[in-house]
């Protein structure tokens, strides 16, 4: 089943016209990872944030149709509640709020997606930190976001997106910011979800390993165009596009490069 | 939380000596012989001689500060040479006067500011936003005393709508009794609502005068803070998970620019309570600024210092209330370790 897809999906500058996206078509099916990899500046985040409905100010889409489990939402008004689009992003601490605690925030989105009173959403946002193993939940609920750590911070933001029983996940970046022991658990902990709901999943990011490591199938963004796409293995394997080739090239260089020093 | 309190009390406080030190050392290194220039210059080489022993001035530099801060312990500024009185007793009379002013000032300046700041965020670009920085730019460069006096003409003497610039009451009004020594709210403390009534209509002119400008300084951090917020991470992700508009600007923006917006009002006030001078003297407000401005020409260097003292320790005691607030807002400071 097709969780989600995207159907030519065009984005410009509001004011000179200038495309940042053009013409991209994605699906991602029901319990499948999905890669959108390219360079900086080639479009992969204004994709998640077109798809959350959430573009930045100065820019507008000028096409693109969003259908989830078939139904069309281009024009939900709400993407996220209607639709049951969660995202995390790159900078976990950064996208929670300095002066909550985190344990309501989850629960804000608990009441927002779920309709529960206050108090079973504080009780749901506590059972919801333990799903993504943070030990002793009831006291991380307690805390503010300036007391976890990077690692920590990206798990409450995943078990806010649990918060919302997304049937599609947006995950932009989600571990460029962290360590890599931490990086490789948060990877562990968004697989394991996804096989226990179902969800789809967009994988936003530039580090081809990490693609290697999850995604079923990959999208191969450059300058917004959606230059290749296809099964991780096949495209790894066999590129078709000149750009492809340079991005996996400039990948085994660096690790060889890492190797060296 | 006790050691960041402790510390922005020993801040405070080591402010303070310096602020005292610095004010000691300008009246003591500007020209003239202060005990030469009160007897005037008919005086005989004996009288000065005499004055300059009795004020202690005779003594060397550094007994004279220990002498002066023994007196700052006890509550003791000196004399005013021009009335004969206690310099504390000269200004603390007339503090009620300058609170009473400088609050309503910031009153009006939040009133007008705060949400046009947040407006001009909100509509950032648009000609709402543009309206409101043009008016930012003309509050903030108009000469308070060219305000003040486009205020007494239009709403006073045209309009009639105010009373006229003869201070706090209308003449003849005798003051509600004494509790705190601000009007309005003396009246209010007392049951004396007529009396609440015309301080209001007599404060309404030179706090419309003072607070017009400052709204101009709220209006911008407001609106800088806003915009800031509007682009953080942590409404991007309320924007993505649905969170209603209205709960995402109270709730995450308004809270989070208040930690910016703070700082301004902390200083917008101390500059309302401190540069109202000309304010006071356009309006006949017997405040702390109107003595200031009379001991500037009667040469009363005294009362001057007293002045610059007092002033200074309101200021530093208003960033002392306001780092306090921080610590109330902000967790980060509150419960300190990690910091992002």
């Amino acid at each position: 089943m097709t969780r989600l897809s995207i159907e030519s999906l065009s984005v410009e500058v509001e004011s000179s016209g200038a495309r940042i996206l053009d013409d991209v078509s994605l699906t991602i099916g029901a319990g499948e990872i999905v890669g959108l990899v390219g360079e900086s500046g080639s479009g992969k985040s204004m994709t998640s944030l077109a798809t959350m409905g959430i573009l930045p100010r100065g820019l507008r889409a000028t096409s693109g149709r969003f259908l989830v489990d078939g139904i069309d939402v281009t024009d939900a008004a709400n993407r996220s509640v209607s639709s049951r689009f969660a995202m995390i992003f790159q900078n976990p601490r950064d996208s929670l709020n300095p002066l909550m605690r985190v344990g309501a925030q989850i629960a804000r989105m608990v009441s927002l997606h779920q309709g529960l009173d206050r108090k079973a959403a504080q009780a749901e946002a506590v059972d919801l930190l333990g799903r993504v193993h943070i030990a002793d939940p009831a006291a991380a609920a307690r805390k503010y976001p300036h007391q976890l750590s990077g690692g920590m911070c990206q798990r409450v933001m995943v078990a806010m997106a649990l918060a919302c029983r997304p049937s599609l996940l947006i995950a932009d970046e989600p571990t460029t910011a962290l360590d890599v022991t931490v990086q490789a658990q948060i990877l562990d902990l968004i697989v394991e979800l996804v096989e226990q709901t179902g969800c789809g999943v967009l994988l936003v990011t530039h580090d081809l390993g990490v693609v290697a490591e999850t995604c079923d199938r990959v999208n191969v963004l450059y300058r917004g165009d959606l230059v290749e796409h296809g099964a991780t293995a096949e495209v790894f394997a066999n590129p078709q596009h000149e750009y492809t080739r340079y991005l996996l090239e400039s990948g085994r260089e660096l690790e060889v490069g890492d190797g060296a020093a | 939380m006790i050691r960041y309190l402790l510390r922005r009390v020993g801040i405070s406080l080591i402010t303070v000596a310096g602020l005292a030190l610095v004010v000691f050392l300008v009246v003591r290194i500007l020209p003239g012989d202060a005990a030469a220039a009160r007897l005037g210059p008919e005086a005989s080489p004996e009288d000065i001689e005499a004055l300059r022993a009795k004020l202690g001035l005779d003594q060397p530099l550094i007994v004279q500060l220990g002498d002066y801060l023994w007196g700052l312990l006890h509550g003791d500024l000196g004399l005013a040479v021009s009335t004969g009185r206690p310099v504390a007793d000269e200004l603390f009379a007339r503090l009620p006067a300058t609170i009473e002013l400088a609050v309503a000032g910031l009153l009006v300046a939040l009133v007008i500011g705060f949400p046009l700041g947040m407006l001009a965020a909100s509509r950032r670009g648009r000609a709402s936003d543009a309206i409101a920085r043009v008016f930012a730019v003309l509050g903030s460069s108009m000469a308070p005393v060219w305000l003040g006096l486009l205020l007494i003409f239009g709403l006073y003497s045209v309009a009639r709508i105010f009373p006229g610039p003869v201070g706090r009451l209308p003449i003849g009004m005798p003051p509600p009794e004494h509790i705190t020594g601000m009007y309005v709210l003396d009246g209010l403390l007392t049951g004396n609502f007529a009396a609440t009534g015309e301080a209001l209509r007599y404060l309404a002119l030179p706090a419309l005068t003072l607070g017009l400008g400052a709204s101009a300084a709220v209006l911008k951090m407001v609106r800088s803070a806003m915009i800031a917020t509007a682009e953080s991470g942590f409404v991007r992700t309320a924007r993505a998970y649905g969170v209603p508009g209205r709960e995402i600007l109270w709730r995450d923006q308004l809270r989070n620019a208040m930690l910016q917006v703070l700082t301004a009002i902390g200083l917008v006030f101390g500059f309302l309570l401190g540069g109202n001078v000309i304010v006071e003297r356009l309006f006949s407000w017997p405040g702390m600024g109107r003595v200031a401005y009379d001991a500037l020409g009667s040469n009363d260097l005294e009362l001057l210092q007293g002045y610059a003292l007092i002033i200074g320790v309101i200021y530093i005691a208003l960033n002392f209330a306001v780092d306090l607030l921080y610590g109330v807002i902000d967790p980060r400071i509150r419960l300190g370790g990690r910091s992002s």
